[in-house]
């Protein structure tokens, strides 16, 4: 039993490698594939907007490949990509040249992960439940028609929902702030004040996400505990006379909740790339926000490193998730 | 004479579909004793498996139209759904059908089992718990380890032992098994039935056993009920329905028995019947 799982475990780290290496080496060649070439249009728009006393342009786009290295072969440039990776350099970024993609990237991170991960884990939690109610057949029907209210909801896209919320509770009655992560000038602390602000600002980003979110994660509960409700063992477990709560709970539950937590390792692999309409609609300092300033200004070094981070952190969160899978169903870790 | 374990005394049973009112249970009278086997036999839509949930109160769309069933004296139809909960396993049991699919896939086998007693209000420590679920996975002719077991890992004959175990846990004075080897093959079949009957004789307790297979069935009962359409058309001891069987279907159930006396009708035709070893040696 734990020599399989570790057999198990070792099968999927393999499987982890391989999509960290497939994805590294995809980012690599992506942007390299596409039409146009990213210094040249740099500096094309720079020229453009700052006249035309640059120079010869010609020595200046070689200077700049050589900075970049990307005057060397394309197995130079390769490798020289994986040894940036694993050094976590991940070069500067185009557009505010001085600054490293790293930095942007951690700047952003830590404004994502927590909006993301607590709206993905309310709404998992809130919806799950309430769709596990909602395919119980002793649930209160007030219940279920309130369940049906919310899955109405989720058919709403979470940005327009946002668009509403902002309109009314920032716009018509201002109660929240229309956008940013906290206060202009706020320096951040470590104390009540700036906590109270942060959540003051995440109220309407967080709304929007969880609302919409809730319906998901209740529908396809819903369905799951319908199904799992007909199977056998739930017919025994009622013929044993078990109390109704622990037949949802332990027999009911416990089965329909496997689909559920597929769902919520690549939900909590997402995260990082951050809600970006969410983001952008709240001008909310995150990475999804980041991400798209940087595609529109063509930054391609901080595209990259986004993408790079997305890839690795679904990978691990898959990872992670098969090393609980075995836990909550016996069945996975005999490699069938 | 001691009080009957169950009475079921003109008992109809209504599902109301789209067409209109199904009688699938029609005016169907029976009882047993303590300690008494009793077989259902007929086939599938003759009402068997819906008596047997009826006494339960596990119908799922069908309702109770007429009749009495009694439980050790007491009327069913007084007890409330709260009470019957508590009835179910204590003084009914049922081993089911779907033995393959009937645990639940992520508890394992002692998980399960505990799970009864603690829904009916039985205390043990530990150490109490662990010792009574060895006994009883012993009894049904299972290692004790096996309570460590997820239901993925045992096969089809030992989830079913697995079943009975669960069935005789808070020692019940009816078990109903509806047709509980009907997913097994003919070998295990017999095992299985076999270790059901030495329980159920340790146990003292009356059992309906449900099926469609006349042979299997008259080897383990003593009375044996045939249903055709919902009604209860003939019962009696095994050896008078066989040697004296009353009615068409009955008649019909036992001559669909291979026979060894018409193996030549056989050998005449086109196919060969296959004589496995097994059958050889008896049950």
């Amino acid at each position: 039993m734990t020599a399989n799982y570790w057999d198990y475990v070792a099968r999927r780290f393999g499987i982890m490698l391989l999509v960290v290496f497939l994805a590294v080496s995809i980012n690599f060649a992506l942007p390299r594939l596409m039409p146009g070439d990213p210094i040249e249009n740099q500096l094309n728009q720079l020229m453009a907007s700052g006249g035309g006393a640059m120079g010869d342009v010609g020595a200046m786009v070689a200077s700049y490949r050589a900075r970049f290295g990307l005057d060397q072969s394309i197995v130079t440039q390769y490798l020289a990509y994986w040894q940036s990776v694993f050094s976590l350099d991940l070069g500067f970024s185009l557009t505010n040249y001085p600054e490293r993609v790293g930095d942007a990237i951690l700047a952003g991170l830590p404004w994502t992960l927590g909006l993301l991960g607590f709206a993905t884990l309310v709404s998992f939690t809130v919806g799950t439940l309430l769709g596990g109610l909602m395919g119980w057949p002793r649930s209160p029907r007030l219940l279920k028609s309130f369940g049906s209210g919310v899955l109405l909801l989720s058919s709403v896209p979470y940005f327009l929902i946002g668009m509403i919320l902002l309109y009314f509770f920032a716009v018509v009655f201002r109660i929240f702030p229309a956008g940013g992560g906290m206060p202009f000038g706020m320096s951040a602390g470590f104390n009540l004040e700036t906590i109270r602000a942060i959540a003051w600002h995440a109220t309407l980003p967080l709304l929007s996400i969880i609302i919409a979110e809730i319906g998901a994660w209740a529908i396809g509960m819903r369905g799951m505990m319908v199904s799992v409700l007909g199977e056998d063992y739930i017919a025994l477990a009622d013929a044993k006379g078990l109390r109704p709560r622990r037949i949802f709970l332990r027999y009911g539950m416990r089965n329909a909740l496997l689909p559920q937590m597929t769902k919520l390792a690549m939900a909590l692999g997402h995260i990082v790339s951050g809600a970006i309409l969410v983001e952008v609609i709240f001008s909310y300092p995150g990475i999804g926000f980041r991400l798209y300033q940087a595609i529109q200004s063509k930054d391609y070094f901080v595209v990259q490193g986004i993408v790079l981070l997305l890839s690795v952190s679904i990978a691990i969160a898959m990872f992670i998730l098969d090393l609980i899978y075995p836990l909550i169903d016996p069945r996975i870790a005999k490699g069938k | 004479m001691s009080v009957p374990v169950v009475e079921v005394d003109q008992l109809v049973i209504d599902y109301g579909t789209r067409g209109g009112v199904f009688r699938a249970v029609d005016d169907v009278s029976f009882s047993l004793n303590p300690g008494e086997r009793f077989g259902l036999v007929g086939e599938s839509g003759s009402g068997k498996s819906t008596t047997i949930l009826a006494l339960m109160r596990m119908l799922r769309g069908g309702r109770v139209s007429s009749g009495r069933m009694r439980l050790n004296g007491r009327d069913l139809a007084e007890v409330s759904d709260a009470e019957y909960r508590s009835l179910r396993f204590a003084e009914i049991s049922l081993v089911p059908q779907g033995a393959m699919s009937s645990l639940n896939p992520v508890l394992r086998i002692g998980e399960q089992m505990g799970d009864i007693f603690d829904d009916h209000g039985v205390r043990h420590t530990r150490g109490q718990r662990a010792t009574i679920i060895r006994e009883l996975l012993t009894q049904v002719g299972l290692p004790p380890e096996v309570r460590h077991r997820y239901p993925h890992e045992l096969s089809g004959g030992m989830k079913q032992r697995v079943c009975i175990a669960m069935g005789i846990a808070l020692r019940p004075s009816l078990i109903l098994a509806d047709e509980p080897t009907s997913a097994l093959d003919v070998i295990v079949q017999k095992q299985v039935l076999a270790t059901l009957g030495r329980v159920q004789q340790d146990l003292g307790a009356a059992v309906i056993l449900i099926g469609h297979d006349m042979a299997l069935m008259a080897h383990f009962v003593t009375r044996l009920g045939v249903m055709y359409k919902g009604k209860l058309v003939e019962t009696g001891s095994v050896r008078d329905i066989f040697a004296n069987p009353q009615h068409d279907y009955t008649r019909m159930l036992i001559n669909s028995l291979p026979s060894f006396d018409r193996l030549k009708s056989f050998r005449s035709g086109a196919a060969r019947p296959v004589r496995p070893a097994a059958f050889q040696e008896g049950v």
